[in-house]
């Protein structure tokens, strides 16, 4: 056995100890590191969210997820963000995981409130929410709450409140970048896009780059027929998110007016490419059915109207077109019926547009909500009926025609595609745009005067 | 109600200061380390030099003439929203084309109309014209007019026209002395309904002009809602949603001096808010169809059968809606042949946010809507397009659009109640927007009749416009001088005026098409004389005439830079040079 004499113990001791010590600090250091990093990557979720860079924020968040998949804070700041940005039933998903791994049960406990009010049933979620915060709520809680009510109101159509509510918000913070969103969303609804446009640019004359705002103002502007500008921004927009369907829809239909019909079809074959929604996919297709319309190929023209009335059966415009192409190619049996479809949609958006309007006006107009359901269930639009009857409920909860109507849902929701139905899995509220509910401005009510 | 206020009243904790880098802590700000991207960096779209170039002259030329819409009374009827229109006659038969302007009306306090004489100007030539109204005995303020549809009617040499207007038409018959007399009574030109643009045209094929008058909508002052401007108490004019329909008429000429109105085997449908009209042969089958733009509901297009029964076929004609599937509101109209083609397209000009359509004649009465293709949804601004003439304006070869626009309400939110004229450009693949700099076309209006007319007869066309409220103007042509061709029709066997008639020119260049219409643009009446622009060097090589009556005329040798009369006379050829 070595024997070691005392110098070289005390000179071998000294090593270990330094050894031990370097191994501490490495060892800290990488933890330190992770734990940096882990923040750090947080905080820009976090970040993102405040400026409501939603598109932002998931991707921070989901890049988290992939370093951090057992951690509960992240599955929680992962579930905010799904439940902020809209996408309910991911952010069901991740409040659950969440839980599991142990997150506070008080913070699980508000994100589902904050579901409930968001998804439209406010009255059901502000007594719980009153009492969190009676409880002591930091100051992002509140933000969350005034946004979840914010939305809610705006879902069901309670413009007049979620107009208050966001005058207590910017009273609050008057640079909160959500609630001028927000604001110009109401401003959009009311029919005074001049000033919604100025609130969009206010936000990017802050931050040029805030997504939301850009997308949001290119869409507008396309909607007011300045597409010029129109086209500017979802350029802009293109430099963000390369890929986002929203984006090539609205670059395909601006090229398209621009006369550049080649880039029209181009970036419209991209969205079908891509994974857009249903009603992008729709859009992308009525535009290279008009564009093979035009060229004279009412064959092809013809394919791609009926792709688009598969994915969406309620849309005019490829109903239109299926009328002229078939007129063209001289069926004028199948021309005759499209016709009649695009007259019936038609004339049932100038009606959702009515009520909607006379909604902003009197918000507890229950029978107009019914009616409105009804219409959309006529279209095929149950998710969006099975919303409306939700906000008939909050009204009236023993609604007798209400509840028939949604049971006559569920039974066909249940005779073809049976799914589970949680409580919080309510579909992100609509803008109204693609739906063509645009309500108009109303005597009486408080809202900011609209000049039109 | 459980509204926000009372939530946040009672909670201070929301101001309480979260905990920094807690996962649902308070916000800090953001931090954006990225540059900002210039956002104004985008495409600039440089618009070619166009040679469309037109001058007011108005107020030199003597004709000075307001149409008042009687909005002063405050009463914000939308009777003020339709304006005046312009017709283009030689009433005299000097070879000078004479102008007619709608006088318009009041609205009394007391809930009342009444007329505004016409204002009839006399061309000396030059440009210089001659306030006639009184001599030729055209005063008269019963009615509040809108419309002047210029027609020999009665086929005598001599150009009559009508007024249409709130509550009732008047039929001007030109006495051939330099006078004109009111008959529409003894016509039974009686039409209670408001009319606006009408057209004639020979719509049974008898040889003689019937009439067929667009009716807008049931407004009355017993049909007056209160519509609301910009703010709750502020009134402003009712959008045409707020009223019905009036269903349009036709009116037959009995070749003695009367009319017969065309009951419900004519076919034409019992609604439609009809603002302007075009008669013209959309199908080339031999007889006059009519297309009627209607304001707010789909666009009609009346197929004739050739004996003045009609098939509405709009829809499937696809000349109803715009592209989006959607009725526009529809105001002005005019037929070309932007294309060159030989189908005669349709030209509409719409409210804001709407593209004005251009609707290409695919064959067999079947059109596309190549607003889009064509760069017409590329415009700046917006417009709520009027009176509308679609011709070779800078003498190119091919056929470029003018647009007198203006709003229609008193609070416009997104466009504003004075417009800017609208000029394109035809470049052949598309059309592009001319941008000027000063005069006229520079500054803003609230534009509505427009008519047409080689004024000075110097071989292109002039524009006279009537607006609200404002003097008229008298647009001349400045474009620089390129070669030309006019042909004046006169028919025999056919109708006088020739209305209907197809005129194809045979250049070394190409083919180019023309049509005699009846109606067209908005309220108004243009020279009936056919135009052609031709391109330096080109050689015109045939000129044939499409007769109404069904004869073909056929003229070689025809030299440009001059003015044809041809007379219809049978399968001979025969031309008469001025």
């Amino acid at each position: 056995m070595l024997r070691l004499t005392g110098t070289t113990r005390a000179r071998v001791a000294r090593i270990l100890l330094l050894s031990t010590f370097l191994a501490s600090l490495t060892l800290g250091s990488v933890v330190t590191l992770r734990q940096v990093r882990f923040w750090r990557l947080v905080s820009d979720t976090r970040v993102a969210l405040e400026t409501g860079e939603y598109r932002a924020a998931i991707q921070s968040v989901e890049k988290t997820l992939q370093g951090y998949p057992e951690n509960a804070e992240v599955r929680y700041v992962a579930a905010v963000v799904y439940r902020r940005a809209g996408m309910l039933n991911d952010a069901d998903r991740s409040l659950r995981e969440a839980s599991r791994l142990g997150c506070a049960d008080p913070r699980i406990e508000l994100q589902r409130c904050l579901t409930v009010a968001q998804s439209g049933r406010v009255d059901e979620a502000e007594p719980r929410l009153r009492e969190i915060i009676r409880g002591g709520a930091v100051d992002d809680d509140a933000h969350q709450i005034y946004e979840a009510l914010v939305k809610g109101y705006m879902v069901s159509y309670r413009l007049k409140d979620a107009w208050d509510c966001l005058e207590f918000w910017t009273a609050w913070r008057p640079a909160t970048t959500n609630a001028i969103l927000w604001r110009a969303e109401i401003y959009q609804r009311i029919g005074d896009s001049k000033t919604a446009v100025r609130e969009y640019e206010e936000i990017l004359a802050a931050n040029p780059n805030h997504f939301e705002s850009r997308l949001k103002l290119a869409e507008l502007r396309f909607e007011l027929r300045d597409v010029v500008a129109a086209r500017r921004d979802f350029e802009h927009c293109l430099t963000v998110a390369r890929d986002a369907p929203a984006i090539l829809v609205g670059l395909a239909k601006c090229n398209q007016l621009m006369g550049d019909t080649k880039q029209a079809a181009s970036f419209a074959e991209e969205v079908l490419a891509g994974d857009g929604t249903t009603r992008q996919q729709a859009d992308a297709w009525v535009v290279l059915g008009q564009l093979r319309s035009t060229a004279g190929q009412p064959e092809k023209a013809t394919d791609a109207f009926r792709h688009a009335v598969e994915l969406v059966p309620n849309i005019t415009e490829a109903h239109h077109g299926l009328t002229q192409t078939y007129s063209a190619m001289g069926n004028k049996e199948l021309a005759e019926q499209h016709w009649k479809t695009a007259l019936q949609v038609s004339q049932q958006n100038i009606r959702i547009s009515e009520i909607a309007s006379a909604l902003a006006k009197n918000p507890a107009e229950i029978e107009l909500r019914c009616e409105l359901a009804r219409i959309l269930l006529q279209q095929g639009r149950r998710e969006e009926a099975e919303r409306w009857l939700w906000t008939v409920f909050s009204l009236a909860p023993e609604h007798a025609a209400a509840q028939q109507l949604l049971a006559a849902i569920a039974q066909s929701d249940l005779a073809e595609t049976p799914a589970a139905v949680t409580n919080v899995e309510v579909p992100e509220p609509s803008t109204g745009q693609d739906d063509q509910v645009v309500p108009t401005p109303t005597p009486g009510s408080e809202l900011p005067e609209s000049s039109k | 109600m459980n509204s926000p206020r009372s939530l946040v009243r009672s909670s201070p904790p929301f101001m309480i200061v979260g905990i920094v880098l807690s996962l649902c802590g308070c916000g800090r700000s953001p931090d954006i380390n990225e540059p900002p991207v210039d956002v104004t960096s985008g495409p600039i779209t440089e618009l070619p030099t166009s040679q469309l170039k037109f001058e007011d002259v108005a107020a030199d030329s003597g004709v000075r003439f307001t149409f008042r819409n009687g909005g002063e009374s405050g009463q914000c009827t939308i009777l003020e929203s339709l304006g005046g229109g312009v017709g283009a006659l030689d009433f005299d038969g000097d070879g000078l084309v004479d102008l007619c302007f709608a006088g318009g009306g009041k609205i009394h306090k007391e809930q009342r109309l009444s007329g505004l004489p016409m204002g009839l100007f006399r061309n000396l030539g030059e440009l210089s014209f001659q306030q006639v109204t009184d001599q030729a005995m055209t005063v008269r303020d019963e009615l509040y007019t809108h419309g002047v549809a210029v027609a020999d009617y009665n086929q005598d040499g001599f150009c009559d026209f009508l007024v249409s207007g709130y509550g009732a038409m008047e039929c001007w018959e030109n006495q051939g002395d330099g006078t004109f007399r009111e008959v529409g009574e003894a016509a039974d030109l009686v039409d209670s309904s408001w009319s606006t643009s009408p057209s004639w045209a020979d719509l049974n094929g008898d040889g003689n002009l019937d009439l067929f008058v667009p009716h807008y909508v049931n407004w009355s002052f017993q049909n007056h809602p209160f519509c609301e401007g910009p703010k709750s108490d502020q009134r402003d004019i009712c959008p045409p949603k707020s009223f019905e329909g009036n269903a349009d008429a036709i009116y037959f000429n009995n070749a003695d001096g009367t009319f017969s109105k065309g009951d419900e085997s004519t076919g034409l449908q019992p609604d439609g808010k009809g603002l302007g009209s075009l008669a013209a042969d959309f199908d080339n089958d031999g007889d006059v169809d009519i297309y009627v733009a209607n304001d707010t509901t789909d666009n009609f297009l009346y197929i004739n059968d050739g004996s003045g029964k009609f098939e509405e076929l709009g829809i499937l004609s696809g000349v109803a809606v715009g592209a989006r599937g959607t009725p526009d509101g529809s105001m002005g109209v005019d037929i070309c042949d932007f294309n060159s083609d030989g189908r005669p397209d349709i030209w509409v000009a719409n409210y804001e946010r709407e593209a004005f359509g251009l609707y290409r004649n695919e064959g067999n009465a079947v059109f596309l809507h190549v607003s889009q293709s064509m760069g017409i949804t590329a415009l700046e601004h917006l417009f709520v397009g009027f009176g509308t003439a679609v011709a070779d304006f800078d003498q190119d070869g091919d056929e470029d659009i003018v647009v007198a626009n203006g709003h229609v309400i008193l609070f416009p939110y997104l466009a504003p109640r004075r417009q800017l004229p609208l000029l394109l450009d035809n470049l052949g693949r598309r059309f592009e927007q001319v941008r000027v700099a000063r005069g006229y076309c520079a500054a803003p209006h609230e534009g509505r009749g427009l008519a047409a007319a080689d004024l000075d007869n110097d071989g292109d066309l002039d524009l006279a416009i009537s607006h609200l409220n404002e003097p008229v103007a008298l647009l001349r042509n400045d474009a620089p001088q390129g070669q030309w061709l006019a042909v004046k029709l006169v028919g025999t066997s056919s109708n006088r005026d020739a209305i209907g008639a197809r005129l194809v020119l045979q250049t070394s260049e190409g083919v180019l098409h023309r049509y005699v219409k009846g109606g067209g643009s908005y309220l108004s009446s243009g020279d009936r004389r056919v135009y052609w622009g031709i391109g330096s060097g080109v050689i015109i090589e045939q000129l044939t005439v499409h007769w109404p009556s069904g004869q073909e005329q056929i003229l070689t040798n025809v030299a440009p830079n001059h003015q044809l009369t041809l007379v219809e006379s049978g399968p001979s050829k025969s031309a008469e040079t001025r």
